[in-house]
């Protein structure tokens, strides 16, 4: 009598197993199995970057085309002049050239008419990277790609990147999604839309490093702008200890330098230079340079140093904690 | 009695054939569904101020004023002419005039400030938001990667 019990909890447990492991097949799923990519390049360089995917289906037939988002800084101007291709190769679909989906193309399963951009970003972010001034990239299969019932379809995705095209010194993580033109990107469930991240990219080129990968004092956004563009400072109180760690009232104090050889200092604290709380210890401020420096028609502000200061002003964090400022150089490239 | 049910029946078919026939004549008359009337010339005259401002796809307009100080930005237009209050990041700086590529149905809109060498165009939609006009602007006034999308609306 035991041992019949022992034995039908036995295949209980085994038709359990079986039955959870059909359920697993039988959904349709994308999986990302490895992804490839350099992690070090000159600015101007051509990367690639290996996607090795599988594609499984439920039921079906399907015909579907293949979505590719890659996340990237605004800079490298991904959508532009050819700056990303992608290619795929699979053993039994062939292989193609993927195309940039057009702006006006509204996302499969967008709630407010948005585009493929506007959905990866809104959906993702900027994955692990620290700096806000990244964009998705989106391509698609030119064709649908059609499949059987439980069909499991392995491809494999060459992402060639012109990185750097800006010619800046940059360290990033890029992104990838791959995702169907039907189902999109859902909002918690990712099994149709896998997404991966590479590690952290070095691009040499010129000028101050942008660090999208690490935390750092201050960062920029946009990380390229003129003295017309509204700028956004971000300063992390909490990465560092310094003398303003704990203050939560900080205010910016900063020196315009202008193509005539003028300098104008604006260092009051007050509601135009005061940092703005996001996040606990996380301060932003947003300002027009033009209007902060209050400078003349004709004149043009070409870089400012900056320090963050309490409200007395007498205690100043500058660049890596020193005594020395934070600049800003105002030109796109 | 067969017979007759049958007879009875074809009748009724013939009669809705029939009814189907006339139905579907009379349908082909052709009817004027357009009436007459030709586009008027867009007209923006009126003060407008910024509803939305966006660099980039992040909302600019929720940062407290005293940072951006868009609430305060008004844009006047009179008959080609425009001036502006409280300036902001713009397509120009300083009054001027404007001119829409086609009057009718524009897409952009081009503004020479006063003094300036050259008009700059912007990209120009008009969507009807909560039953009012707005004008929706893209333009880049810093550096070209750098894209503004304001969206007006008429005061009063």
């Amino acid at each position: 009598m035991i041992r019949r019990l022992r034995s039908s909890r036995k295949s209980l447990l085994r038709n359990l197993t079986l039955g959870m492991l059909i359920l697993l097949l039988s959904n349709c799923e994308f999986f990302i199995n490895s992804l490839e990519q350099p992690t070090s390049a000159n600015a101007g360089d051509v990367i690639t970057a290996k996607l090795d995917m599988n594609f499984q289906t439920e039921q079906g037939p399907y015909s579907k085309r293949i979505v590719v988002g890659v996340l990237a800084p605004r800079a490298w101007k991904l959508g532009q002049n050819q700056n990303v291709k992608i290619t795929y190769t699979s053993e039994n679909k062939g292989s193609g050239t993927l195309v940039p989906i057009p702006a006006s193309v509204v996302a499969a399963k967008a709630k407010n008419g948005e585009n493929w951009a506007t959905r990866m970003k809104n959906r993702f972010g900027i994955g692990p990277n620290y700096i806000d001034d990244m964009e998705w990239v989106p391509f698609w299969t030119p064709a649908n790609i059609e499949t059987t019932p439980f069909e499991n379809v392995h491809a494999v995705f060459s992402v060639q990147i012109k990185v750097g095209v800006d010619g800046a010194n940059t360290s990033v993580k890029l992104g990838y999604v791959v995702c169907n033109d039907d189902d999109g990107i859902g909002d918690d469930d990712i099994k149709l839309s896998p997404v991966k991240y590479a590690d952290c990219l070095e691009v040499k080129g010129e000028g101050d490093l942008i660090d999208f990968c690490n935390p750092s004092l201050t960062s920029l956004n946009p990380t390229k702008a003129l003295d017309n563009d509204y700028q956004t400072i971000s300063y992390n109180n909490v990465l560092i200890d310094t003398q303003l760690k704990g203050n939560h009232d900080l205010y910016l104090c900063a020196t315009a330098h202008t193509s005539d050889g003028k300098s104008i200092n604006v260092c009051a604290q007050n509601e135009t230079s005061k940092l703005m709380e996001t996040d606990p210890n996380q301060f932003q401020i947003t300002f027009w340079p033009r209007k902060l420096f209050n400078v003349e028609a004709g004149q043009t502000i070409t870089s400012m140093d900056y320090f963050i200061t309490n409200k007395a002003g007498n205690i100043k964090v500058g660049y890596g904690n020193t005594d020395a400022p934070f600049t800003i150089k105002f030109a796109c490239e | 009695m067969r017979h007759t049910e049958i007879m009875i029946n074809k009748k009724i078919f013939t009669v809705l054939a029939l009814l189907v026939y006339v139905l579907a004549a009379a349908s082909c008359k052709t009817d004027k569904l357009v009436p007459d009337v030709t586009e008027s010339n867009k007209d923006i005259n009126g003060t407008w101020t910024i509803s939305s401002a966006t660099q980039n796809g992040r909302e600019l307009i929720n940062l407290p004023n005293g940072m951006t100080h868009l609430a305060d930005f008004k844009i006047t237009f009179t008959d080609g002419k425009y001036t502006v209050e409280n300036p902001v990041p713009f397509i120009v700086s300083g009054n001027g005039e404007y001119k829409f590529n086609d009057p009718k149905y524009p897409f952009d809109i081009s503004f020479t400030a006063e003094g300036a060498p050259a008009p700059v165009k912007s990209t120009y939609q008009s969507p009807n938001i909560q039953g009012s006009r707005r004008i929706v602007l893209t333009f880049s006034p810093g550096c070209e990667t750098n894209v503004y999308k304001y969206t007006l609306k008429r005061t009063n």
